[in-house]
């Protein structure tokens, strides 16, 4: 690959930075939509330059496909050194690609939906910022440079989600994002330390060629590495017990809400569990609990997901669970497959986010299912690319989702330990998956109870990334064949000595969860439409299910009760009692100490200035005295 | 010789630094003291540093000691009673300074003349203090520094303008 | 050749000269010039110095030195003619404002 085209992936990250800082400072003097257009130029041309430099990359043979470009020294502190330098590989050029794809798609569409928005500009800044930090984070070739971006997410996911501020519920969750994050990048910024202890060096070249060297297979420090860093992706990427601030992150605008759960943030766990994978493979206990948190989460939020009303917070449960799939195949060193299911992951889910973003459009922001329905008439190009998107995250046969999802439930499937277990709670979350999609589907679009309210379709600039969006995730799926598998092939370099699955296999699996997730289909296709009341009834005879699930297993109270309430009792102790009483009187007392003390002290102020010289000279002498013992 | 014209100069200088300070009327102070400024521009000269002497003569007993002089000549003659409310300080003085003489004396001649090391060849003196050397300096090396004491005098000029005007 | 250490004796007995001036005299335009001839017993030590070690630079800070005194003696004058107007007195003792 040619230099020039290697020092453009620079720009990558500089379009939308310049971008960001543009819009953000001439915001004021542009028009409403010119802000947004020149937003998503600059992430469209971050997009094309990363295409062209695929192009570049496949002519190479796969074994020359990794590029440490170092553009200048970033921290050389003594013997510590970080450069400011992209790794560029087959990983994290297909992870730019699908991120700034499908943030443009997500910018094209913002300006439709946000266009009556007062603080146009500034969202659109933000916008680019976050788009700007994964991108930086994806092309990092250290980890203290992934950790910037990393923050740099982490920031604007706290910009945006209360981007609204002045609505409490808003600032809220952004503090609630906020904190939740640092939770999580407490322990990975430890994770960080650790590296650059073990291996005197923060570069992933260095790292990974000297793990195996270093670290033993299965050694305590390698474990330790993992989890630390595995903290850190739970936090980002919305696992449990972390994942508490991703349900209420819907309080931004809902393009905000594509972009997170899509492209930008809530992959960048997974992105990195698969770029530091060396370092797993050393850790059999790490990938083990990377698989089962990632397993546990998504039954886990699939089961909250099929009870809640409201269309966005579905969704973000949705995520969860997706996003635990992704997590179990990292975790049973299925790493394209983990990859690939993130890609087709963000077009799929970034498609339905923005059809919930029409719904409201349509509906004057409505996203309680119960006040929804009816709106297949009224939403002709909305229903049709939310119903891809649903089929693709229930894995329908010819969709993304489906070759995605049923490749890594297949190497589930044949980890040798615990597997069964795994691919079963996998397809049973299949099941409820496309269960609580169809249900929020059915509801909406079906039956006639209709409002006062005229729905309309989207303008077109909001409808046309949902038709991309709808196309990209059917055809999405098909590079990952699983014949052909051309994402395989193009990911294996990087993934050295992972499993390869036989054909065998992988088709028995398919089968299976092919019955489990038509089964989901149906089962709310016989709830909601053969026989609405059956819902009803079931609510009534598991009363306490259904109460457990509806308040989302009380996680948020229990946080509430053993975090919040002690926070809160200790802040006012030291805000009441500490503060007033300590702090302050010591602070008092100082002063009255010096009031009076001082009647005494301002009489050497003689205002005499040969006083004062004489002072100096006295303090010449005792200086020239002290001088005059060093010289023997 | 040279030992002896140092001795002069060097007791020239210290009479006239010492009647700058013993002398009761301003305008005399400032007179021994253009000739105390004279003498240690002498003194220069046997330290061969030709161009300092003659910096030293026009600007400090040129331009600055006609200063002091004019403003002397716009005060009205007063005879000072030296000590006057502080007549505990006149005991201090004489012993502190003493102390602070032997001191300083000591340091300088003990001290800081090991550290100076060898003593000066006579080999390249002709170029030594000269306009030539000390230009070459100025104006590369220490070309920032220059530009900034020029600063200075400008900002030294603006201040005096001010100080006198913000009283009218 | 002289030794350095009679130099330097000398501008420390001029130094000490100088500061009792500072010390003893009254009238601030004295005490100004008793500064200076403090300044000017410093740059006597820096000359010497510059010759005895053959460093033509002492000499470039001892002409920055004198540059500096120039504008400060402008600064001093024009402060003490201030004084002056306010106060009708060259006396130090007079200029007690910072009397605590």
């Amino acid at each position: 690959m040619n230099s020039t085209l290697l020092n453009s992936v620079l720009f990558v990250v500089l379009f939308p930075v310049f971008g960001s800082l543009f819009v953000g400072i001439a915001g004021k003097w542009l028009k409403k939509p010119l802000a947004g257009i020149i937003a998503s130029c600059s992430v469209g041309l971050s997009f094309v330059i990363s295409v062209f430099t695929f192009f570049s990359l496949i002519k190479l043979p796969p074994d020359l496909r990794f590029f440490d470009k170092v553009f200048f020294q970033w921290v050389p502190v003594g013997h510590f050194l970080v450069n400011f330098g992209f790794y560029v590989d087959p990983l994290s050029l297909l992870m730019i690609m699908v991120v700034s794809s499908v943030s443009f798609v997500i910018h094209l569409y913002s300006i439709g939906y946000m266009k009556d928005e007062e603080h146009f500009s500034r969202y659109f800044s933000y916008l680019n910022l976050f788009v700007a930090s994964m991108l930086l984070l994806v092309l990092a070739d250290n980890f203290l440079l992934l950790f910037m971006g990393w923050e740099g997410v982490g920031l604007c996911s706290y910009l945006l989600i209360g981007f609204w501020f002045h609505k409490k519920s808003a600032a809220d969750a952004g503090r609630k994002a906020f904190i939740i994050n640092r939770i999580g990048d407490f322990g990975f910024l430890l994770g960080i330390l650790l590296i650059y202890h073990t291996f005197k060096s923060l570069n992933y070249n260095v790292v990974f060629s000297n793990a195996p060297l270093i670290l033993s297979h299965g050694s305590g420090i390698a474990t330790a590495i993992t989890l630390l860093l595995f903290m850190g992706a739970v936090g980002k990427s919305a696992q449990l017990p972390l994942y508490v601030w991703l349900p209420d992150a819907m309080e931004g605008p809902t393009p905000v809400s594509a972009l997170i759960h899509a492209a930008t943030m809530v992959t960048a766990g997974v992105y990195m569990v698969a770029r530091t994978h060396v370092l797993y493979q050393l850790s059999p206990v790490s990938m083990g609990v990377v698989a089962f948190v990632g397993i546990i989460t998504a039954f886990y939020s699939a089961s909250i997901g099929m009870v809640q009303f409201d269309i966005k917070r579905i969704l973000a449960y949705s995520t969860i669970s997706q996003l635990g799939y992704m997590f179990l195949g990292v975790g049973v060193a299925a790493y394209s497959a983990g990859i690939f299911h993130l890609m087709s992951h963000a077009f799929f889910k970034a498609l339905l986010f923005l059809c919930a973003g029409s719904i409201m459009h349509a509906s004057a922001g409505e996203t309680d299912l119960r006040k929804l329905s009816g709106l297949r008439k009224y939403l002709p190009v909305t229903f049709w690319t939310m119903v891809i998107g649903a089929l693709s995250l229930s894995g329908f046969p010819g969709t993304a989702g489906f070759f995605s999802k049923d490749d890594i439930l297949a190497h589930a499937y044949v980890t040798p330990y615990y597997g069964k277990f795994l691919w079963g709670l996998g397809i049973i979350t299949a099941a409820l998956t496309s269960f609580y999609i169809f249900r929020m589907i059915f509801i909406v679009f079906w039956g006639d109870k209709q409002k006062e309210s005229h729905p309309h379709e989207s303008p077109k600039i909001m409808t046309f990334p949902l038709i991309i969006l709808a196309l990209l995730a059917i055809i999405g799926g098909y590079v990952g064949l699983p014949e052909s598998n051309l994402i395989h092939r193009f990911l294996s370099p990087v993934f050295l000595g992972t499993a390869v699955l036989s054909s065998n296999v992988e088709l028995k699996t398919i089968m299976v969860s092919l019955v489990f997730s038509l089964g989901g289909i149906a089962t709310a296709w016989y709830f909601y439409l053969v026989n609405p009341s059956l819902p009803e009834s079931m609510k009534k005879k598991a009363a306490g299910l259904y109460k457990l699930l509806l308040n989302k297993y009380f996680v948020d109270e229990i946080y509430e009760r053993i975090f919040v309430l002690p926070g809160r009792k200790l802040s006012s102790f030291f805000a009441d009692v500490f503060d007033a009483k300590y702090i302050d009187g010591a602070v008092n007392e100082t002063g009255k100490w010096i009031k009076t003390n001082s009647e005494q002290w301002r009489k050497i102020h003689t205002g005499y200035l040969r006083n004062y010289a004489l002072i100096i000279l006295i303090g010449g002498i005792l200086l020239l005295g002290f001088l005059m013992t060093k010289i023997h | 010789m040279g030992l002896i014209i140092f001795l002069i100069l060097g007791i020239l200088s210290v009479f006239t630094a010492i009647a700058v300070v013993v002398e009761k009327r301003p305008v005399y102070s400032a007179l021994y003291f253009i000739a105390n400024l004279v003498v240690l521009s002498l003194i220069y000269l046997t330290l061969h540093s030709e161009f300092l002497a003659v910096v030293q003569v026009l600007i400090y007993a040129g331009a600055v000691m006609v200063l002091f002089l004019f403003v002397i000549m716009m005060m009205p003659p007063v005879v000072e009673n030296r000590f006057g409310k502080m007549s505990f300080q006149k005991f201090l003085i004489m012993p502190l300074l003493l102390i602070f003489l032997f001191e300083l004396v000591y340091v300088l001649s003990c001290g800081l003349y090991a550290s100076a090391g060898k003593s000066p060849s006579s080999l390249s003196f002709e170029n030594f203090g000269g306009i030539v050397s000390l230009g070459q300096l100025l104006f590369k090396r220490y070309l920032v520094p220059f530009e900034i004491t020029s600063l200075i005098l400008l900002v030294a000029i603006i201040g005096a303008v001010y100080l006198r005007r913000s009283e009218q | 050749m002289i030794p350095i250490k009679l130099y330097l004796v000398l501008s420390g007995v001029l130094f000490v000269i100088g500061t009792s001036g500072v010390l003893v005299r009254k009238n601030v335009l004295v005490m100004l010039m008793s500064v200076e001839i403090m300044l000017n017993a410093v740059n006597l030590a820096f000359v010497s110095f510059a010759r005895y070690m053959m460093l033509p630079k002492g000499q470039v800070y001892v002409f920055f030195s004198i540059t500096v005194a120039a504008a400060e003696v402008i600064v001093g004058l024009a402060i003490i003619i201030s004084i002056f107007h306010k106060k009708e007195s060259m006396d130090v003792d007079d200029m007690n404002v910072l009397k605590g």
